[in-house]
């Protein structure tokens, strides 16, 4: 992976779809794909138009990427084994802040994080919003999927009881 | 809540695609049902994950405890394969990932099934094809021929399947990576396999042990890297190809080995490797861009002799029979080394990371001699030495031993101690006093029990700047060319950290006492 030319200090321009200004370290967004390249081939001039992302979702995409950029110096040089344990220990706390951010969220906020990080290529936010999602799902009957999600069938019932015969396996 | 939106349809098929991957099989066919849209997405999805979570049985008490039972599970699991075979039926060819990770029994029904995933993955020209197939006896899944000639795979991973000589050469124009874990191949059908390959990058060889004697890979110039390991009835590896940047190999008897001409190499790794002294001077050597070499108890190497410019990483561990290592390599940063203490002669004038676990087997004085002697090869190139000892080996060096030798490491600025194995034997006090003659004028020590209590310790030091010989010539510090620290420590500061307080009283007891020591 060639690391783009980031200067620390240097900040990005985000501009929402509906018209709100976020400034943004260079080195915080790197973790979007979509910006990255951008910075890669020096097109990063003024604003930078999202037109795919509303202001609540990108702050909370902001967010999201502060926590995750890696910004702590070790200043002490330790063994292959601590710094493994260190990692570890941060991976957890990691973890745990993770879960509590994405619980915070309500069912739309979580759909506009989905295409958001779909948007800016950013594919650790993705997968967690995709996990909790996961996680509703799990172990519901598609009658209760239907009922929580609002999802509406238009099967007809005898082309709904042909589905079910069909994969009779997976309803067991 | 009624009229509330559905925003989850109406999400990108790729996104839901997504979802899915974190979903149990069944769940995600179940999704099928839910309306026509999500009947599309699951037709659509690229990947499909046969797990063994699918089958839902016991494998290990139905297949050999209870001939009863068998049956009866026997049935149970056709059933399964019906439905997945139906499943599959259902869908269109179009797949881009297929795995299937599953039991393999030697039975009928089993053997049609597995043939029936495959020819389905094939037939949607799949990318990636992983049968991840295992078995309690040593039986093997006959590999249907079409796979050797799907020109569309990418990434092949099999493992307990048996390859057998095609009739037509293989054929896998599009291959980049080869996994073959205890897959039975002979000799005639890897070389085959690998002139059939000739874009793979990655080729992984994992406990093929069954008739694999002979591993000759000539050309491949884009194979990046080679990976072999625990294949014990490999006896020859001849590897000559262009780009090789990484060669791993691990567990392997080897009677010859030829892997010099490999010019572009950058990481080398051997791992139980009966490598000798002589076929080691006659290949690294030869490898100019050598950046990261591993030897791990390769128990036939006595004297290693390295020399390379651009070596960043090495690793010398555990190679029981070495007596001497002698490295000259300016770009030298990291080195571990584990083991009983050698004759060591280094110049690396780069390296900021030194890690040595020392397991000693007998410390008489001798031993302390060589001890000091090798911590001492250190001294002019790293500030940073973290040194790994048992708690029931006592590497502080004897006080007789002191007064007469000088400290080794004079110049490392910190020092971190790990103890493995039991709870400490000797006082802190003691420990402290033995590590800073080793490292006089640390600017810190740091001190980490590594048993069921996890504390550590952690002094900085800050010493004086003048020191009054005049008044108070100590007799101890006359002989030493660096004065010892009792007498130039001007304040030590403690930070403890511990998960249990088990033996927190003694420890506050300790560093009282050092206290009083520093500040007077």
């Amino acid at each position: 992976m060639s690391t783009p030319s980031v200067s620390v200090n240097r900040v990005l321009k985000l501009k929402s779809s509906d018209g709100e200004i976020f400034e943004v370290k260079q080195t915080v967004a790197v973790q979007s794909g979509v910006l990255k390249q951008m910075m890669e081939d020096g097109c990063t001039e003024g604003e930078i138009p999202l037109n795919n992302v509303d202001s609540p979702t990108l702050a909370k995409i902001i967010e999201w990427c502060n926590k995750h950029h890696d910004n702590d110096v070790e200043g002490r040089v330790l063994s292959e084994e601590r710094e493994k344990e260190k990692e570890k220990e941060k991976a957890a706390d990691m973890k745990k802040w993770e879960s509590e951010f994405i619980d915070a969220l309500n069912r739309d906020e979580i759909y506009f994080l989905l295409t958001g990080s779909n948007y800016m290529d950013i594919k650790e936010l993705l997968d967690c919003a995709a996990q909790k999602v996961a996680d509703m799902v799990k172990g519901k009957t598609p009658e209760a999927i239907r009922e929580m999600f609002n999802i509406q069938s238009d099967f007809t019932e005898e082309e709904e009881e042909a589905i079910r015969k069909e994969n009779q396996w997976a309803f067991d | 809540m009624k009229f509330e939106e559905d925003r989850l349809s109406e999400l990108p098929e790729h996104i839901l695609h997504h979802i899915f991957s974190f979903l149990p099989f069944k769940q995600v066919v179940q999704t099928s049902m839910l309306s026509r849209r999500w009947e599309r997405v699951w037709n659509t999805d690229p990947s499909l994950e046969f797990g063994e979570t699918i089958f839902e049985l016991d494998f290990l008490t139905c297949f050999f405890l209870d001939p009863d039972q068998l049956e009866e599970d026997r049935i149970k699991l056709k059933k399964s394969y019906n439905c997945l075979e139906q499943v599959l039926r259902n869908r269109p060819m179009s797949l881009k990932k297929f795995t299937l990770d599953m039991l393999y029994h030697d039975l009928p029904e089993c053997l049609s099934f597995i043939d029936k995933c495959v020819c389905y993955a094939i037939g949607s020209n799949v990318q990636e094809l992983k049968l991840g197939l295992f078995a309690y006896v040593c039986k093997y899944y006959n590999l249907p021929q079409i796979v050797l000639y799907a020109n569309s795979i990418e990434i092949l991973e099999l493992s307990y399947c048996k390859l057998e000589l095609p009739r037509n050469n293989v054929m896998l124009s599009s291959l980049r990576k080869l996994s073959l874990f205890q897959v039975d191949v002979d000799d005639h059908m890897m070389k085959n396999l690998v002139a059939g390959c000739p874009l793979i990058e990655y080729l992984h060889v994992v406990e093929c042990s069954l008739s694999l004697k002979n591993l000759v890979l000539f050309g491949l110039s884009r194979l990046k890297e080679i990976k072999l390991e625990n294949d014990y009835t490999l006896e020859r590896v001849d590897i000559e190809t262009l780009n090789v940047q990484l060669l791993s190999f691990s567990c392997l008897p080897l009677r010859l080995i030829n892997f010099a001409s490999n010019k572009n190499l950058r990481s080398l790794h051997l791992t139980l490797v009966s490598i000798t002294d002589e076929q080691f001077c006659s290949h690294v050597p030869k490898l100019p861009l050598l950046e990261d070499l591993r030897i791990i108890q390769c128990y036939k190497l006595k004297c290693v002799k390295i020399s390379s410019p651009y070596l960043r990483t090495l690793h010398c561990v555990k190679c029981d029979e070495l007596f001497e290592l002698k490295v000259d390599a300016p770009n030298l940063h990291n080195l571990l080394y584990s083991g009983d203490v050698i004759s060591l002669s280094l110049n690396a004038v780069s390296l900021s990371k030194v890690d040595v676990k020392l397991s000693c087997r007998n410390t008489d004085t001798q031993w302390y001699l060589k001890y000091v002697d090798f911590l001492a090869k250190f001294h002019r190139f790293s500030e940073v030495l973290n040194l790994h000892i048992s708690t029931n080996e006592d590497v502080m060096v004897p006080r007789e031993l002191r007064q007469i030798l000088p400290s080794p490491l004079s110049s490392v600025k910190h020092l971190n101690l790990r103890l493995l194995g039991g709870p400490i034997n000797f006082s802190i006090k003691k420990l402290l006093d033995g590590l800073l003659w080793i490292s006089p004028h640390a600017k810190s020590i740091y001190i980490d029990y590594h048993d069921f209590s996890k504390a550590s310790l952690k002094f900085e030091f800050s010493y004086k700047k003048q020191l009054n010989y005049k008044e108070e010539t100590i007799s101890c510090c006359k002989s030493l060319p660096v004065s010892c620290w009792q007498h130039c420590i001007e304040k030590v500061n403690v930070e403890k950290k511990e998960s249990h307080d088990l033996k927190g009283a003694a420890i506050f007891e300790t560093i009282d006492l050092l206290y009083s020591v520093g500040d007077s």
